[in-house]
């Protein structure tokens, strides 16, 4: 953020995180974002409470019931309460999210700044490992992965952050490389600042507002490819109520049950709705250009 | 411009083998033989050791890996271990559905994305904007395989228009189609009219505007065709997703594919098979980057010579 003149500063708040608490509030997308993460948080943290059955809990002569006042949103092939289980499903969902994007967001930042630092050889090396696993299907590689590994929720964290990391690190090191030779660098390095200090201290912080942003959105992504690999049966296992594998079962009861399949759906559109919407409008504040 | 593929075409060779090399050793460096799935629980350990022998899963993994490459660069991708055919028979078998169904899928989210795109940014911010806009954020929140179980909720279970698995008509094809392809047009769209807002800022367009040109014409001869080039990099990069799509699509309409091939192999540990599905999707993928490149290069000169 640039003041132009003297008189111009006297309207606009002179701290940059005020200013940009100002946009924030302005941005009614990103405002909605957050509520919804919020709620989200708030339905994980309380789960116990909110819930009114178990999410565990099967009773066979209560399957395939629709929607009623006592089970909200139905029950699944089992009599279990999809209504309850979606709400235990929340935290599940968030902790994918924020899991595997913070590993790859790590990894990226980790291998995209050394890269664009040291250049030379080691960049060329790391830029042709980018390169090749950009050439990898998100998708593809994570699913790859959870079958070798063995379907769980923690091997599907992992292997979304092993497929995610490239998006972190090819933005990190695009970052740097245009930071790298600014003059405020130099006059660090003159002053006697050593690597680790310049890179941690002066150019990470003013790399990172975007990597910020694609990773609000990438926590949505992350929750999208969680249910994918759930609905194929590489995800987290029964009696996990993961929204993802709550869906696996969908396709097979779509005659009689659609609301199997109505309704995690809904709850996962919802929750990646509210982290695109964020990012969005954090995308709009910051005033940042990236590529789709 | 030749020149830029050609260099660009040999470029992807390390790519490649550093591709094949990752796919090789992460399905190798795990613990458990694939044979073992193969046995019947008692077998004796002589039958096992040969089998082993047989698939060349006692040489040193290095050796395993050269062995693989060079067949890989003569044609030969192995033998599948659960079915008695070679690895290339069987993509050869279900690689026409899946193009078909990429190819289609593509097409649509092409036509309708850039359509969606175009009049949300000519009518910016009015309703129609936003209207297209909250299509366009659905489209890339909306689970893909989800859309597909709803689609089919709606068109197959309830309305009965369109069978609700199957494949080879056309009637089959509409609904996995239109899914993927609806997914895909959300990101298309908002590119789109991202672009072309940028472009109708530029001087230029000022310029043509005050030389007297009609509207229409300045939106499609001079804005559109110049906001098509991020598309056109977007439709490339585009072909990875269409693909990983596929792979869940297929599994959602029962449509037997190279993604059906990639997630049976998958349960069963078919090492052959597994290697070759993903070798030849990162190949297409590679493909359609470097598609991509060449596109770019043809549309913004300036690439070519740096």
């Amino acid at each position: 953020m640039k003041f132009k003149s003297h008189e111009e500063k006297q309207y606009i708040p002179r701290n940059k995180s005020r200013i940009m608490f100002l946009k924030f509030k302005k941005n009614k997308m990103a405002i909605i974002g957050l509520i919804i993460i919020l709620i989200l948080i708030f339905t994980g943290i309380f789960a116990d409470f909110i819930a009114p059955h178990s999410y565990r809990e099967q009773n066979l002569s209560l399957k395939n019931q629709s929607p009623s006042s006592d089970f909200l949103f139905g029950t699944d092939e089992f009599g279990r309460c999809i209504f309850s289980r979606i709400v235990y499903g929340a935290s599940i969902s968030l902790k994918v999210g924020i899991l595997s994007t913070g590993i790859s967001v790590l990894i990226g930042i980790i291998i995209g700044s050394i890269s664009a630092y040291y250049g030379g050889f080691l960049d060329q090396i790391l830029v042709v490992l980018m390169d090749v696993m950009w050439a990898f299907p998100t998708i593809l590689l994570s699913l790859v992965i959870v079958a070798i590994i063995g379907a769980s929720l923690n091997s599907v964290i992992i292997a979304i952050a092993l497929s995610y990391w490239v998006q972190y690190a090819r933005l990190i090191r695009g970052q740097i490389l245009s930071l790298k030779n600014e003059l405020y660098i130099e006059v660090t390095r003159s002053l006697g600042a050593n690597d680790s200090t310049i890179l941690w201290k002066h150019l990470l912080p003013n790399a990172v507002i975007p990597v910020v942003v694609a990773a609000t959105l990438g926590m949505g992504n992350a929750i999208v490819l969680e249910a994918t690999l759930s609905f194929l049966g590489m995800g987290a296992q029964p009696p996990t109520p993961s929204w993802g594998s709550m869906l696996s079962n969908a396709r097979t009861y779509l005659f009689l049950a659609p609301w199997l399949a109505i309704f995690p759906g809904i709850a996962t559109i919802i929750t990646v709705l509210g982290f695109n919407l964020l990012g969005d409008g954090l995308r709009d504040i910051m005033d940042i250009k990236m590529k789709e | 411009m030749i020149n830029y593929i050609i260099r660009r075409l040999i470029m992807m060779i390390p790519v490649f083998i550093l591709c094949s090399m990752i796919i090789f050793l992460i399905l190798h460096l795990v613990p458990g033989n694939p044979v073992d799935n193969l046995l019947h629980p008692g077998s004796p350990p002589e039958v096992r050791e040969r089998l082993i022998k047989e698939f060349g899963l006692d040489k040193p993994i290095y050796q395993q890996y050269i062995i693989w490459l060079t067949n890989v660069f003569k044609g030969n991708l192995g033998v599948s271990i659960t079915e008695q055919r070679s690895v290339s028979e069987l993509l050869l078998l279900k690689l026409p559905n899946t193009v078909v169904l990429g190819v289609v899928s593509f097409l649509i989210s092409f036509i309708l994305g850039v359509l969606l795109g175009a009049v949300s940014a000519i009518k910016q911010n009015t309703i129609v904007d936003y209207m297209g806009m909250i299509l366009a954020l659905l489209g890339v929140t909306v689970p893909t395989f989800w859309l597909g179980l709803m689609l089919m909720l709606i068109f197959s279970v309830n309305l009965g228009w369109f069978p609700i698995s199957g494949y080879g008509d056309l009637k089959s094809l509409i609904l996995p189609a239109f899914t993927l392809g609806l997914a895909g047009a959300g990101l298309i769209a908002r590119v789109t009219r991202a672009s072309m807002l940028e472009i109708a800022q530029k001087d230029y367009i000022a310029i043509v505007r005050a030389k007297g040109i009609s509207n229409s014409q300045v939106i499609i001869k001079h804005i559109f065709r110049n906001a098509l080039i991020p598309i056109i990099t977007l439709l490339g990069l585009r072909l990875g997703w269409i693909i990983g799509g596929a792979v869940t699509i297929e599994i959602v309409f029962n449509r037997p594919g190279l993604g059906r091939l990639l997630t049976d192999s998958l349960f069963r540990r078919d090492y052959p098979v597994i290697q070759g599905v993903l070798l030849l999707l990162v190949f297409t993928v590679m493909l359609g980057n470097l598609i991509a490149d060449v596109l770019y290069a043809y549309a913004d000169p300036r690439i070519r010579y740096n």
